[in-house]
């Protein structure tokens, strides 16, 4: 198979969300001999671009952005290890911990986001439902994370988000992360009060936005993010 | 003959495929304690982990449990809305985090302020039985906000108050204090406050709600045992599957409450939704909404005991025992209080609209049509008169006649009439002593209570 077809097959396996085929590919693209870089960047990124464009433009739903995402992850696994073993550039994703407060078991919201920002090219850590302050803390700390991403859909857990923010102060981590929050009763005015970095009021929202903090903070970012 | 929106058979097989979920797939539940309590209560989980199994006996036993009438009780006079399947109920939208300043038109955060204003103006609006909290009163602290939410309301409607953001056990304790306080000094009939619990879809009960719900429960306070799944996210993408998980969800929460608490007093509630195609978000716009909200009341209905669904025609037509009415806009998070006013027209239009279809001698109409012959006009046949009046003619809502002239169109008319109201609209003050006892009730977890 030539490089052009090659190519072709991983955007239609992107495309179509099959992650079974996207993983193939990306064995048989290193195989055949091709540059696994070039196979991550001119194959699947721009894949997956595409795909992007399609779903703001209303033409691709939510289930086809979520499972193209899911399909760049499984190839990106197949992919990252042999760029590593040539020795080629590595790229260390910008991390984004990422959960629901305390008391609160909503979790497809946060999860889209997740979606979404892996889809960009993030290191998502979904930390789950009911995640308690310390969690968040260990987790940041653990993984070197750039973002925290907070999700409540109660207004009786919101508060929470503002004592991980507290917490984040209080040991000192508040200065080299950027806090979003989201959720239906979340608002920007809530965020400002909180002294939070952004709100988003959906997953596209929210990936605009994490790639906008992540732009304007070059310091933070150990690098950029991949366009999606 | 309330408007049935699925067939006999179809109902059923929604009703089966819901049993067979409960049994086979079970409920999830995380609180370790609340799950040591079903054990005990004989309940088996499947293949030992933290999701028990709910076998169709043991839910059709405990619907049987439940009572076939709720009295929502209120302050009042003749206020109280009961539920035994005659009346459709119409309450406020609710849950809103958010408000449009009465003054500024300005979006900001709701307060304590609105959730007064908005009992106030439900109360003089006749088509709103019950106040559901409409927003919540994000000015108070967290710990003392739901009991100062509902003293507020109560101040503020003699319609029965049912509070949404009801999330802890401690919350629970003190509104039924407050419940005890207001039927001791015999102001209400009948529990003046009941509350809405949500499972969470799919399949998981809320940890700390329904702690909350088993209070209520025990006190005899009404728990809405609600599920809102939204299609494609948290629920199957197709009508009849989300509406099937629903009344799973429904169900299942009704048979842990009888469980716990023989007897209490539970409502039927399927809010089933769908979900904007790009994001993922509920939107109420969906072309399905009025079929599915119509197609839940009779799912409920089905159960004998009293049923509460999402507005409009087709639902008012099934006749849930109550229904959402409206108040809020963008996805039922902001308070509109010109919206209320909107609302209540169109809740006394909808009313109307469902008993339309009488089909006799005079709603036929042929001897009329005889008169007036081909080419004629029906304007002044006394027929006309007598039946264009049943529907009054619309002030807040515009057909096209006057988009925005003169008077500013409608929005601004309606705003106006609510601005009114809340001007002159007076409420019964509760008596001093009362007043004073709920207040040292709901002040025990804030430093203050606001008066307003």
């Amino acid at each position: 198979m030539d490089e052009k077809t090659m190519y072709e097959k991983i955007q239609v396996s992107v495309a179509e969300g099959d992650a079974e085929r996207a993983g193939d590919l990306a064995r048989e693209a290193i195989q055949s001999g091709l540059d696994p870089l070039q196979v991550l960047d001119n194959g699947y990124t721009r894949a997956l671009r595409t795909v992007g464009a399609r779903w703001e433009a209303g033409e691709l739903y939510l289930p086809e952005m979520i499972l193209a995402a899911e399909a760049m992850k499984v190839a990106l696994g197949v992919l990252q290890p042999e760029i590593l073993r040539r020795g080629g550039p590595t790229r260390t994703p910008i991390c984004c911990v990422l959960g629901t407060v305390r008391g609160d078991i909503h979790d497809i919201g946060k999860s889209i986001v997740g979606a979404m920002l892996e889809a960009a090219g993030f290191e998502v850590v979904d930390l789950g439902t009911d995640v308690d302050t310390a969690r968040f803390i260990s987790a940041v700390r653990e993984k070197k994370a750039s973002f925290v991403g907070m999700s409540a859909l109660l207004t009786t857990t919101m508060p929470e988000m503002k004592i991980v923010i507290d917490e984040l102060k209080e040991s000192g981590l508040r200065p080299a992360v950027r806090v979003v929050i989201g959720g239906a009763p979340v608002t920007r005015e809530y965020a400002d009060e909180i002294g939070a970095d952004g709100f988003a009021k959906d997953g596209l929202e929210a990936m605009r936005l994490f790639q906008s903090l992540a732009a304007a903070s070059p310091a933070k970012a150990a690098a950029p993010a991949r366009e999606a | 003959m309330p408007f049935e929106a699925l067939k006999g058979e179809d109902r059923a097989r929604i009703h089966d495929g819901a049993l067979r979920v409960l049994e086979e797939v079970g409920l999830q539940v995380t609180n370790r304690t609340m799950l040591e309590r079903l054990r005990d209560l004989g309940f088996k989980t499947v293949d030992g982990g933290d999701r028990i199994r709910l076998p169709r006996a043991t839910v059709e036993a405990a619907l049987k449990k439940a009572p076939r009438s709720v009295r929502l009780g209120a302050r009042g006079p003749g206020r109280a809305a009961v539920l035994d399947g005659t009346r459709v109920h119409t309450a406020t939208d609710g849950c809103g985090s958010k408000a449009i300043d009465l003054e500024s038109g300005q979006k900001r955060p709701s307060a304590l302020a609105d959730v007064a204003a908005s009992a106030r103006l439900a109360d003089a609006l006749d088509q709103f039985d019950i106040y559901w909290m409409m927003i919540s009163a994000q000015d108070v602290p967290r710990s003392a906000r739901v009991p100062v939410e509902y003293l507020t309301a109560l101040r503020n409607t003699g319609k029965h108050v049912q509070m949404i953001d009801m999330a802890k056990r401690e919350e629970a304790e003190l509104l039924v204090r407050m419940a005890r306080a207001l039927m001791d000094a015999g102001v209400v009939e009948g529990p003046p406050v009941s509350a809405l619990i949500s499972v969470v879809s799919p399949l998981r009960l809320d940890p700390d709600g329904t702690e909350a719900a088993l209070v209520f429960a025990e006190a005899g306070l009404p728990i809405v045992a609600c599920s809102m799944p939204i299609a494609s996210v948290t629920s199957p993408a197709t009508a009849a599957g989300n509406l099937l998980l629903a009344h799973a969800e429904s169900m299942a929460f009704i048979t842990i409450l009888q469980s716990f608490s023989p007897g209490a007093p539970v409502i039927y509630c399927s809010f089933a939704s769908y979900a904007d195609a790009r994001t993922g978000t509920t939107n109420y716009g969906d072309p399905r909404s009025a079929w599915t909200a119509a197609a839940a009341a009779q799912l409920g209905r089905s159960l004998e005991v009293p049923t509460f669904s999402s507005g409009g025609l087709l639902a008012m037509m099934t006749r849930p025992d109550i229904m959402s009415g409206g108040g809020l806009l963008e996805t039922s998070t902001v308070l509109s209080y010109e919206q209320m006013v909107i609302e209540n027209e169109n809740l006394r239009d909808c009313r109307l609209a469902a008993s339309a279809a009488e089909v006799n001698p005079e709603s036929l109409a042929v001897e009329i049509i005889r008169d007036v012959g081909p080419g004629g006009h029906y304007l002044t046949q006394k027929h006309t008169v007598r039946h264009m009046k049943e529907f009054a003619m619309s002030k807040f809502v515009d057909s096209g006649s006057d988009p925005a002239g003169e008077t500013g169109g409608a929005r601004a008319r309606a705003l106006k009439e609510a601005r009114r109201l809340l001007e002159s609209h007076k409420v019964a003050p509760l008596p001093a002593e009362l007043d004073a006892a709920l207040e040292r009730i709901a002040g025990e977890t804030a430093p203050s209570v606001p008066r307003r």
